[in-house]
């Protein structure tokens, strides 16, 4: 029997239907509906009530907002000045500079909150050294709401350089040509063409600062925990760690409220990007004003400052991890690699190198297949269904971590269907969010690749005869290849280094790096913790670093800069 | 004085020379075009004297005051002048309004007298009561409107257009260019046009300035350029027609030459010296030879196409290799058939 030529079609969507469907969109309707159950006495959204009527809900809510909106100020100064530096002005190193202010980014919140812990606090190596630091037994500054301001904020501030330089990007070079013809000079120019026309994108770049501050938790957990600052995210954390699997009812209810501030946020976004669309992006780009005489100071201030918020952070971890013992004064005589070694003779240690490397391995070839057959069905065969599925596919990447990860408790902890096992307690329920969290990473650079394909490659196959998979693995796969390894490389790298999810999803036996380095700190072994910093950072980097020269290269869209 | 004077100028990008010992004068009011092929270096010259580009070597002058030289630079925003970019450059997030009174605001006037001058420009060029509406709600040839509209604004002696009519289409342009002279003509602003059109040249321009791969090949009125073509550039590209070989024999007086076309001996004016030189022949410049008498030229019909008042043939000239001229006949002969044609005119340039 000849199998119909739509066949080959139907099995895929079918397989992306299971993933988006069951992994990414069944947890957060779960959640939605668990959250909303009514409570005991059978009162209609009873459970809402009851958890929003104790003190410590509304409290947390309380500083999730003060963090989440002092942290987006602390973006959008950095973040937008960021980019004017490197858009408008003719400094010299603007690439590096580019590089070391995106850094905050590609470090995992937990490893950039214990970089500047062991910066600023009294048994910080570096401030030692140089007399500084604070005495002995006084608490660190950074355990306390404004510290988990200024982390986040500096966390999130590449955000908005990103959206402010896309901004910047397609403000073509007339619009400013036609300003100084008409007689303005500089200042008149940069406040009443640049500023306005950039406005949409840093204040878009804003409202996505905010909403990752909404659902980070790396940040709070390492400096809000000791400081006894709780936030939304630490609150669920501690409740469903204190009273296990019988609070997710009640848990789902404090999350339900980072839904709708996420929602709120990336609403926020939508309209404001919505009203730059007409920028003309053909025009020349802006050449950069000189900055004349003016321009050396500017370079040393500038590279002072980024410096000290991207590099001094990550100096202060590897001193930290050189250090023999916690408080023992770093210098050559004292200079010790015993906390590396540490890495490598600790089981659960090494159970944890083994199980996110395996995990964001297994997560970014899986999550990049499944973007290289979607993005085919949704851009070049422009299939209903696979675009409705392309849509859905944002959600559990938009919804703060935490909330998928309780979402994906409540639909797998009970036995699976047919097989009659419960994930829940092994490495597959982590697999499982890491696939719903991580997909939109690498759909993102495989669409835009596949946007700029002629669907008509794809047509002229067919009209030959070609059936789908011929079609997708002959005519497709050579344009798209570099675009999907950029994906599979981000998703790698954000799976290996991720705390939000695993920490709520991991048991003995099943530890990521991310968690090691949280319960290192939480135990206060600090050097230790460090020294596993210093790694998962180096891996990262490395990451970083050939997923840029392959964007660069051959998918210029999954370029981080 | 002259409104602009350009003295040695040199423009490099690198190590490309964009532009070579570009020497011009404009007097006031012309209207200038600076006409051709893309390449050649015209939208650079406008934006050096814009201010928008530096030379690198010469010097600039407008209104008898230096504006770029060795020692001399005055920015954009201080030259006083009106510009209509290709794109338009319209600022998307400011009214039409907004838009036209810009340059009047950074001048420092503001309140009512400001929306007077906006509104006088705007009717002046056809666009009253449009100044609320914003840029991406406008058609084409109202945003090139409002872009005039902004130049016109704060009456500058000189007006800067690079290619302003390339993206419209061809029905607006025409009438974009009625508009353009008749603005031209009522406030008496010097208007420098770049185009790699020359029929636009040709209708606009009172003076029209022949570029080609960094310099000048001829400035002149669009009739000397039609009909006194310096160099074969022009003669190919400002207007229809051909250019062919041909040899002087002698000079008969300061604009008559004796030539020999391919055999043929004839007086035709011209400046060319003694020796191998070149004829630019335009339609006009040839017609049908009368039965009986020795054609000047052979041509064979390679194409016709009807055109309402007669028919436009394409004549493959065998004797020059297959180079065509068109003709207008009245009836279309046949593809392949034979016409002989007597040459009236035309000017002999050098080689």
């Amino acid at each position: 029997m000849r199998w119909p030529s739509q066949s080959g079609e139907v099995f895929l969507l079918a397989g992306l239907c299971l993933y988006v469907l069951v992994v990414g969109v069944m947890p957060l309707g779960r959640l939605l509906i668990e959250a909303l159950r009514p409570g005991e006495d059978g009162q209609a959204f009873g459970i809402l009530f009851d958890v929003w009527q104790s003190r410590a809900a509304p409290r947390a809510l309380g500083n999730t907002m003060i963090a989440s909106v002092g942290a987006t100020m602390v973006s959008l100064l950095i973040g937008g000045l960021g980019a004017a530096v490197l858009h408008l002005t003719d400094i010299r190193g603007r690439t590096a500079l580019g590089f070391l202010l995106l850094l905050p980014m590609l470090i995992p919140p937990q490893i950039s909150a214990l970089a500047w812990i062991e910066l600023t606090g009294p048994s910080s190596p570096l401030l030692r050294l140089a007399g500084l630091a604070p005495p002995p037994g006084t608490a660190n500054p950074l355990y306390s709401m404004g510290g988990i301001i200024w982390v986040m904020g500096l966390e999130h501030a590449p955000l908005v350089m990103l959206a402010t330089l896309t901004s910047l990007r397609a403000l073509p070079r007339d619009l400013v040509e036609a300003a100084s013809v008409s007689g303005a000079r500089r200042t008149a120019i940069l406040w009443r063409i640049v500023l306005p026309l950039a406005r949409p994108g840093l204040l878009a770049g804003g409202a996505l600062a905010f909403v990752a501050a909404i659902g980070n938790f790396g940040v709070p957990a390492l400096l809000g925990i000791p400081g006894r600052v709780t936030v939304l995210t630490t609150l669920i954390y501690q409740r469903l760690t204190g009273f296990g699997p019988s609070a997710l009812a009640q848990v789902a209810s404090l999350s339900l409220v980072l839904v709708l501030l996420a929602a709120a946020g990336l609403l926020l976004r939508w309209l404001l990007l919505r009203r730059t669309s007409y920028l003309d992006r053909t025009g020349q780009p802006l050449d950069p004003f000189a900055l004349g005489r003016f321009r050396l100071p500017m370079e040393c201030v500038v590279w002072l400052l980024v410096l000290l918020i991207s590099v001094l952070p990550l100096l202060a971890l590897i001193a930290s991890a050189l250090v023999p013992a916690l408080g023992v004064r770093l210098s050559v005589a004292t200079l010790s690699l015993d906390n590396f070694g540490f890495l490598f003779s600790n089981a659960a240690l090494r159970r944890a190198f083994t199980n996110s490397f395996l995990l964001a391995g297994a997560a970014a070839l899986i999550s990049a297949l499944a973007s290289f057959i979607l993005g085919y069905l949704t851009t070049v065969r422009r299939n209903a269904l696979a675009r409705l599925l392309d849509l859905l596919a944002d959600a559990p990447y938009a919804v703060p971590g935490t909330v998928l990860a309780l979402g994906v408790i409540m639909v797998f902890l009970p036995p699976l269907p047919v097989f009659g096992v419960s994930l829940y307690g092994t490495a597959w329920i982590i697999l499982v969010a890491y696939l719903a969290r991580f997909l939109p990473l690498a759909l993102r650079p495989v669409a835009a690749s596949y946007a700029t394909m002629d669907p008509a490659l794809d047509e002229a196959g067919q009209i030959l005869g070609a059936r789908v998979p011929r079609r997708l693995v002959q005519l497709s796969l050579p344009s798209v290849l570099p675009a999907t390894i950029a994906g599979a490389l981000l998703v790698f790298m954000s799976a290996f280094n991720e705390l939000t999810l695993s920490a709520l999803l991991w048991s003995t036996g099943t530890e990521t790096l991310g968690v090691m380095v949280f319960f290192l700190q939480y135990e206060g072994n600090s050097p230790a913790a460090s020294a596993l910093a210093t790694v998962v950072v180096a891996v990262t980097l490395a990451v970083a670093l050939l997923l840029e020269v392959t964007a660069r290269r051959f998918a210029p869209s999954a370029s981080l800069l | 004085m002259d409104q602009i004077t350009l003295r040695q100028i040199n423009k490099r990008f690198g190590n490309t020379a964009v532009l070579q010992d570009v020497t011009l004068s404009v007097e006031p009011s012309t209207f200038l075009a600076l006409l051709g092929p893309s390449g050649c270096g015209k939208t650079t010259l406008l934006r050096l004297i814009a201010g928008l580009e530096r030379p690198t070597s010469g010097e600039i002058e407008i209104a008898g005051r230096v504006v770029a030289g060795p020692d001399h630079w005055v920015e954009t925003e201080a030259r006083k002048l009106g510009m209509v970019f290709q794109s338009y450059a319209l600022w998307p997030h400011m009214s039409v309004a907004e838009n036209v009174g810009f340059g009047l605001s950074v001048r420092g006037m503001h309140g009512r007298e400001r929306a007077a001058r906006v509104e006088a420009a705007l009717a002046m060029v056809g666009l009253e009561g449009l100044g609320s509406r914003r840029p991406p709600e406008l058609s084409g040839g109202q945003r090139q409107r409002t872009a005039l509209a902004r130049c016109l604004v704060t009456e500058p002696e000189l007006i800067l257009l690079d290619e302003p009519l390339a993206n419209l289409d061809p029905h607006l342009r025409e009438s974009m260019q009625a508009e353009f002279r008749r603005i031209h003509r009522k406030t008496g602003t010097t208007f420098v046009f770049v185009t790699h059109d020359q029929a636009e040249a040709m209708a606009l321009a009172d003076r029209v300035a022949v570029m080609n791969a960094g310099r000048i090949e001829q400035l002149g009125t669009p009739q000397e350029l039609y009909g006194q073509p310096a160099t074969r550039m022009v003669a190919e590209f400002f207007g229809k027609g051909v250019v062919l070989p041909v040899d002087v024999a002698a000079r008969l007086d300061d604009r008559t030459r004796r030539v020999s076309l391919g055999g043929v001996t004839l007086d035709l004016p011209g400046v060319a010296a003694v020796g191998a030189a070149q004829l630019s022949l335009r339609p006009e410049n040839v017609v049908p030879a009368a039965a009986g008498l020795r054609p000047h030229l052979v041509g064979r019909v390679v194409d016709t196409s009807f055109r309402g008042a007669d028919h436009l043939v394409t004549l493959a000239l065998e004797q020059f290799g297959g180079k065509t001229i068109g003709l207008g006949m009245a009836a279309a002969p046949e593809p392949g058939a034979r016409v002989d044609l007597a040459v009236t005119g035309g000017w002999v340039l050098p080689a």
